[in-house]
């Protein structure tokens, strides 16, 4: 790939090309409708919507979420937080970045050059270092609560976006591990619906028998549920049964499932992409974005590195550099990125100290989000972590901020609240947006 | 509150408070074994206005949690009991169906009366899904559906066989007579099998075999 020109690093100065206003029409749209209308007696009104439209270019949310999962806790200093020639680092190499100043550790070449994408949160920290709990909080913003199950930050999406025509889970986890995202309070429709390799089929969503079969199968569930319902019309109603049944119906025969299919794709941009699952499934979450979907979550695992910290931080640094890198430019090269909010990151860090297995521990005292898309201010980093190691880090940052801060991205306010089951209100998120990140 | 919790709970500690003896006089006694339904169509009414599942005089129809799913699927794609004394070689492919299942199926927790339908994952697991497919395709080994075609001497047992290994009870006359047709309809391409196949899947995606009545 060659490296940004100037022109594409200063995203926030480039005019935005092919952008819609809130209205959802350009200038140069309003102007061309009014003329094939043969309607010039508009034109003055078209003037003013024109210039209305103008005014607050790419002022318009973003709609998608796309998070990419790093399951297990990436070392901040193996990733994107490296301080080269310090005790806390062992041997990691450090490389300049697209911002000044700014170094990645090696590895990751592809995501350098596009750091002006990027917004860095580097000073995250949590009170949770376990991986189930550190996970529920970085997914839902909010700390594990024995009285309710809060809303993944996905399904948040879902919940609060238009569905428009979408047929297909508009909540999607590709090659998840035990930990999902979840509708909680919302509901179990808000999960993630679960998806592998999208170099295999989307398990379920295939009938075993033919058409033929299928549809007199369907005849034959009408007449069993006549004689359940009978005495209990209304109840058997409320469970949604049969409507459920019909919903999942249509997704067996949309359209949109060919999102989940790669194949079609230019050989270059899925080489681009990686050979590996986490790049297809970065690939078909851009697709699933195309086609509606909120929000598509793509697990990569194996950072839990309390053995061989540096060597197994290598062994991942390729596929992640690949796949987001691609996926950054995919998104730019498709004006999707100003559609889109990225969100790359993992439970938590790793412990500056490398332990005697030349591992590093669980740390949630300072570590990396990556952030991308939307509104974000890219080419900003916020935060620092103490070079020697210590608990001390400049302009702290807590994952509730970075929920608010995303979600206020997405149009959504955080300081919504809906009830919990027990009917206490929760709001979506109790942090604060982080005010640098949102132009 | 039901006179009936007053029974029981005088019973209860003029017993010394002997759980064991409670869970057998409830479970003995002729309201546990109604289904949770009113008589006819005429006492919907009732059901409607939700007197009588607030009267306790119905019990509400609540989802079942996946494992009790799981459970009765791959139960019923046996003819035969499967429990401890079970050959083991069962009981580890029952455990592993079983995990496999609740994974994708997703845990309700503890929401199990929350008012919320299934999912569509859920549904797409039934119709489609790997445990499903395989108690309903062609195999004597595996599957109760094809046993039932090739062991049962009419239609009609045949029928009434799969309704009480699926839902645990005997068709309706109308469903009887409605699969009895379906059976012998000698225009149908469907082998018998295929047939007795579709109608273990019907039985399995019926709101009555994922929801607690």
């Amino acid at each position: 790939m060659e490296p940004l020109g100037n022109a594409q690093r200063g995203m926030r100065t480039v005019a935005p090309v092919g952008r819609r206003s809130q209205a959802g029409i350009s200038r140069r749209g309003v102007l061309q409708l009014a003329a094939l209308g043969g309607a010039s007696w508009l034109t003055p009104v078209a003037h003013l919507l024109a210039e209305r439209a103008e005014q607050s270019p790419g002022r318009e949310p973003a709609q998608s979420l796309i998070l990419l999962w790093l399951a297990g806790g990436p070392s901040q200093l193996e990733t994107f937080d490296p301080q080269p020639g310090k005790p806390i680092a062992g041997d990691t190499r450090a490389i300049d970045t697209a911002i000044k100043g700014v170094q990645f550790a090696a590895g990751y070449e592809r995501l350098a050059e596009q750091a002006q994408r990027l917004a860095i949160v580097r000073s995250l920290v949590s009170k949770e270092g376990d991986h189930e709990r550190g996970t529920y909080l970085v997914k839902t913003g909010h700390r594990p609560d024995p009285t309710v199950i809060h809303p993944s930050i996905g399904a948040i999406c879902c919940h609060q976006l238009p569905v428009a025509t979408t047929e297909i889970p508009r909540h999607i986890s590709i090659l998840p591990n035990q930990w999902s995202g979840v509708g909680g309070l919302l509901g179990k429709q808000y999960d993630a619906f679960k998806c592998y390799d999208p170099a295999a089929k989307v398990p379920d969503v295939s009938a075993s028998v033919s058409d033929e079969r299928f549809a007199r199968r369907l005849n034959d569930l009408a007449v069993v549920e006549q004689a359940f319902s009978r005495g209990r019309a209304k109840q058997t109603q409320a469970t949604l049964h049969q409507a459920t049944i019909a919903n999942a119906r249509k997704m067996m025969s949309s359209e949109q499932l060919r999102a989940f299919e790669i194949d079609g794709e230019p050989l270059a941009l899925r080489q681009a992409y990686g050979d590996t699952p986490f790049g297809r499934g970065c690939l078909a979450a851009r697709r699933l974005v195309e086609v509606g979907v909120r929000c598509v979550e793509v697990t990569l695992g194996g950072w839990d590195s309390h053995v061989n910290n540096h060597e197994i931080h290598k062994g991942l640094a390729p596929t992640l550099d690949a796949a987001l890198g691609a996926l950054l430019q995919d998104l730019h090269d498709r004006e999707l990125l100003g559609k889109t909010i990225v969100m790359c990151g993992g439970e938590f860090g790793r412990t500056p100290q490398i332990n005697r297995l030349e591992g590093r521990d669980h740390w949630p005292h300072g570590f990396t989000m990556l952030l991308a898309g939307g509104r974000l201010r890219g080419g900003t980093v916020v935060g620092a972590t103490d070079p020697e190691g210590g608990r001390k880090v400049e302009a702290p940052q807590q994952v509730a901020d970075v929920h608010a801060t995303v979600l206020t991205a997405l149009g959504i306010d955080p300081r919504h609240e809906e009830l919990a089951p027990i009917g206490r209100p929760i709001k979506f998120s109790e942090g604060q947006a982080i005010a640098g990140l949102l132009q | 509150m039901p006179a009936a919790l007053d029974i029981l709970a005088d019973d209860f500690a003029s017993h010394r408070y002997d759980l064991n003896r409670m869970i057998q006089i409830i479970a003995l006694s002729e309201p546990f074994t109604c289904d949770s339904r009113t008589p006819d169509e005429a006492g919907t009414e009732a059901a409607e206005s939700g007197f009588a599942e607030q009267d306790w005089s119905v019990f509400p129809i609540t989802r079942l949690r996946p494992e009790q799913v799981v459970g009765g699927l791959l139960q019923s794609g046996s003819l035969e009991t499967i429990d401890y004394e079970s050959h083991i070689l069962v009981r580890i492919g029952r455990a592993a169906g079983q995990n496999d299942f609740i994974e994708r199926y997703g845990d309700d927790g503890d929401e199990e009366f929350s008012p919320q339908g299934g999912t569509i994952p859920q549904r797409l697991l039934m119709m489609n899904g790997k445990q499903v497919t395989e108690k309903t395709s062609d195999s004597i080994v595996a599957n109760a559906a094809t046993q039932i075609a090739v062991l049962a001497p009419s239609d009609e047992r045949a029928i009434e066989t799969a309704y009480l290994a699926v839902l645990t009870r005997r068709p309706t006359t109308a469903e009887a007579e409605y699969f009895a047709r379906a059976l012998a309809d000698p225009s149908d391409e469907r082998s018998r099998r295929q047939r007795l196949e579709d109608l273990y899947w019907t039985l399995l995606n019926s709101t009555e075999f994922s929801w607690n009545h």
